[in-house]
């Protein structure tokens, strides 16, 4: 028997082999995503998303020197 | 409405005042949606337009803060020193910033505001890398 890679979903754990696997990648000026979706073959129901996300800016608080 | 990447203004005063240990105290990180306002005037945590879901508490996440706060040249800089990951969540609603707010202090102050493109989450985990730790790219900057 094959070993299953059980997949947590909607649906509970199911066989990454019943599922259609999606993945993608965007950047912009302010981070980067990765993202991974999984569907039942066969149907558009999403029953797992994963977001992986790498900011890419921070925030800045512009100090004053001192002044006399 | 909507969130903006933000310095809060409050934390501006609160670090005047002694308020933020980012080496000691207890940082969390709580998630909010697209139509919530939270932006350099937020000055707490608020659970108004928090994100909600399965396994998402709300308050958010601790943060962890191993990596003390340094000086690069004339640049403060302090970055969380692991990813913030919220686990086996469902969050079916769109949301696009994350609060830093410090729960140490009874009023759970607000320190930042760090927004990015909408996202949902299905059963699954959301996780955000930090950037490099230096007086250039650190996830909080004073000059």
């Amino acid at each position: 028997m094959q070993p299953q890679e059980l997949i947590h979903t909607t649906r509970g754990d199911l066989d990454i082999s019943l599922l259609e696997k999606l993945e993608g990648f965007d950047e912009t000026d302010n981070e980067k995503i990765w993202w991974t979706e999984f569907r039942m073959i066969g149907e558009d129901e999403i029953i797992r998303r994963d977001v992986h996300m790498e900011l890419k800016k921070s925030v800045f608080s512009n100090g004053v020197s001192a002044e006399f | 409405m909507a969130n903006t990447q933000a310095f809060c203004s409050q934390a501006k005063v609160d670090f005047m005042n002694g308020v933020h240990n980012l080496s000691a105290d207890a940082l969390k990180a709580a998630l909010y949606l697209t139509t919530a306002t939270v932006n350099a005037a937020s000055t707490v945590y608020s659970v108004t337009g928090e994100a909600s879901g399965t396994n998402y508490v709300a308050g958010g996440v601790a943060v962890t803060t191993a990596t003390a706060p340094a000086l690069a040249g004339t640049t403060a800089h302090f970055t969380p020193s692991a990813s913030i990951v919220y686990t086996n969540v469902t969050l079916a609603t769109a949301f696009d910033a994350v609060l830093l707010y410090n729960s140490t202090p009874a009023g759970n102050n607000a320190i930042s505001v760090h927004t990015f493109g909408p996202q949902t989450v299905t059963a699954g985990n959301f996780t955000l890398t930090m950037p490099v730790n230096d007086g250039a790219t650190g996830l909080v900057r004073i000059a």
